[in-house]
């Protein structure tokens, strides 16, 4: 079992024998990490009441619903709902009490083997599992090498199905049905998010319904979990096939307002029936750049090849439009970029 | 008016429109990429006075963002309600564009989605429309399959985005595919 915990606002001393009592939870066939509070979520947050910052932090865990163990007076009635630890805890004892509130808050885990290592998006559709509301079917098919996003766009095993996909013990689900990615937490999401332009990843196809009781910590944009990782990891993608792409669907790129090349390309994706060196030339783009940007769109399933007709290719400029060519420009330039 | 009066209908000016239903988060988003905070109209009730009620606040809001070489965006957003409606073609005729956002959080943001493009291309059917989807990390079930789907029933293709109405980048980013999709 893979444990993010967060500790904030606390000594030197106590946040020592924090990280050493996650340490030692290995004895429990736990791996825990902990590192300070960040704002995102985490499985447990440790805090010491009594500082101001740690009852802030607290607080938003507690919106959050995130599991809180805090140091303090039980007394102070700022603070409610959290289990309190003493400040003269020792390592052992810091241990037992991360478990037990672990095992508090995850009732179904203590049921498993503790040789068991299934993330936590697994564990929590146990009982839907068992309803036959939310299967998974192994479609790893034994190949673990390749990266993510190619076998993504080109393993008709996983082209445009709902997955479960594990990498380095964090699951998210890819839904392309709903244009979305969901995960327990946010770090998974992005740990995940990093690795898809390598290998070493199991995938599983979801059918049935999403289970309402599946902890879904973070939710964001398909397309742009694709983009991320492909930009991350575009110098490990191979060449993008040299056909001629077009766009069946625009991406839904509103949550990377960063990646304007992205925009770039899909503007030239726009014409319709261009090869990838063109794309490259006409955004005056490095290929490297291009050929993430395909690989992620393709892997979302946005885009169209040679012989099959692009939907967007039939847009025509409106004439206004064309006539206020320079007051576009300006516009453009005010929202920061450059329209050729 | 005076001669040293300045208005900006005296200037080249663009006009861009914010549409939607009610609650999608149109005057947030206006407020995340204006100069200033936005403001609201007052109109006469439609169907005369009410006793001595005579106008009613209606969620029009208006902002200007200035350019930098000095021209004026005057930035409109439509009111959501249906009997308000009769606005609509006031509002977004001459605009360069329209932004049309729904909430996520609404079930019903598919309908909305189709009945505000059918509204909107009845009155301009060649205007460059982007769908911007606020609130949709708070909906666990939220999908923008449907979304999608509303908007090829409506024919021309337009951009998708979900978006942080709050952000100005992220609103930005919505105005930039509204330009390169009207080039």
């Amino acid at each position: 079992m893979r444990i993010d915990l967060r500790y904030a606002a606390l000594s030197q001393d106590v946040e020592r024998r924090v990280r050493l009592a996650a340490t030692a939870l290995a004895a429990h066939q736990i791996r825990a990490t902990a590192t300070d509070w960040d704002g995102t979520r985490c499985d447990l947050l440790i805090a010491d009441a009594s500082d101001g910052y740690g009852r802030h932090v607290i607080g938003i865990a507690k919106r959050k619903a995130i599991s809180v163990l805090a140091f303090g007076s039980e007394t102070d009635s700022a603070v409610d709902g959290v289990i309190w630890l003493s400040p003269r805890s020792d390592v052992a004892a810091l241990a037992t009490a991360i478990r037990d509130e672990l095992a508090a808050c995850r009732p179904a885990e203590s049921t498993r083997s503790p040789n068991e290592d299934a993330p936590s998006s697994s564990r929590e559709t146990s009982g839907e599992q068992q309803a036959g509301a939310w299967v998974t079917q192994d479609v790893s098919s034994g190949q673990s090498t390749g990266a993510a996003l190619v076998r993504l766009s080109t393993d008709v095993e996983l082209v445009q199905v709902d997955l479960q996909a594990t990498i380095q013990g964090r699951t998210i689900q890819l839904l392309p049905s709903k244009g979305r990615v969901t995960a327990s937490s946010l770090s998974d999401l992005l740990s995940a998010r990093d690795h898809l332009s390598g290998g070493g990843w199991q995938f599983e196809r979801i059918s049935g319904r999403h289970p309402s009781s599946l902890s879904i910590g973070a939710s964001a944009s398909l397309d742009v979990f694709y983009l991320y990782g492909a930009i991350r990891g575009k110098s490990q993608l191979p060449p993008s096939p040299n056909v001629r792409f077009g766009l069946s669907d625009w991406p839904d790129l509103g949550a990377a307002p960063d990646l304007m090349d992205a925009l770039r390309v899909v503007r030239t994706l726009q014409r319709g029936n261009v090869l990838p060196s063109e794309i490259a030339t006409m955004s005056r783009l490095p290929q490297q750049d291009v050929t993430a940007c395909l690989w992620a769109f393709e892997a979302a399933g946005l885009l169209t090849r040679s012989g099959i007709e692009p939907i967007l290719q039939t847009v025509r400029p409106a004439e206004p439009v064309r006539q206020r060519s320079g007051l576009l420009g300006r516009l453009a330039a005010h929202f920061g970029m450059k329209l050729a | 008016m005076h001669t040293d009066e300045v208005s900006v209908t005296d200037l080249e000016a663009a006009k861009l429109v914010f549409a939607g239903p009610v609650g999608a988060g149109k005057t947030t988003a206006i407020r995340s990429i204006s100069d200033g905070d936005p403001v609201s109209t007052e109109m006469p009730l439609t169907d005369g006075p009410m006793g001595d009620k005579t106008t009613t606040t209606v969620a029009l809001d208006f902002a200007t963002v200035v350019l930098d070489d000095g021209t004026p965006l005057l930035v409109y957003g439509l009111p959501g309600q249906d009997h308000f409606s009769f606005m609509r073609p006031i509002v977004i005729n001459g605009a360069i564009g329209v932004v049309l956002l729904l909430s996520g959080h609404d079930e019903d943001a598919p309908k909305h989605c189709e009945q505000w493009l059918s509204s909107i291309r009845e009155i301009d059917e060649d205007i460059a429309i982007v769908i911007g989807i606020t609130q949709s990390d708070l909906a666990a079930s939220f999908s923008l399959r449907p979304i999608r789907d509303a908007v090829r029933r409506c024919g021309r293709p337009v951009p998708v985005f979900t978006f942080d109405a709050r952000s100005r980048t992220e609103s930005a980013h919505l105005i930039r595919a509204l330009l390169v999709s009207a080039q």
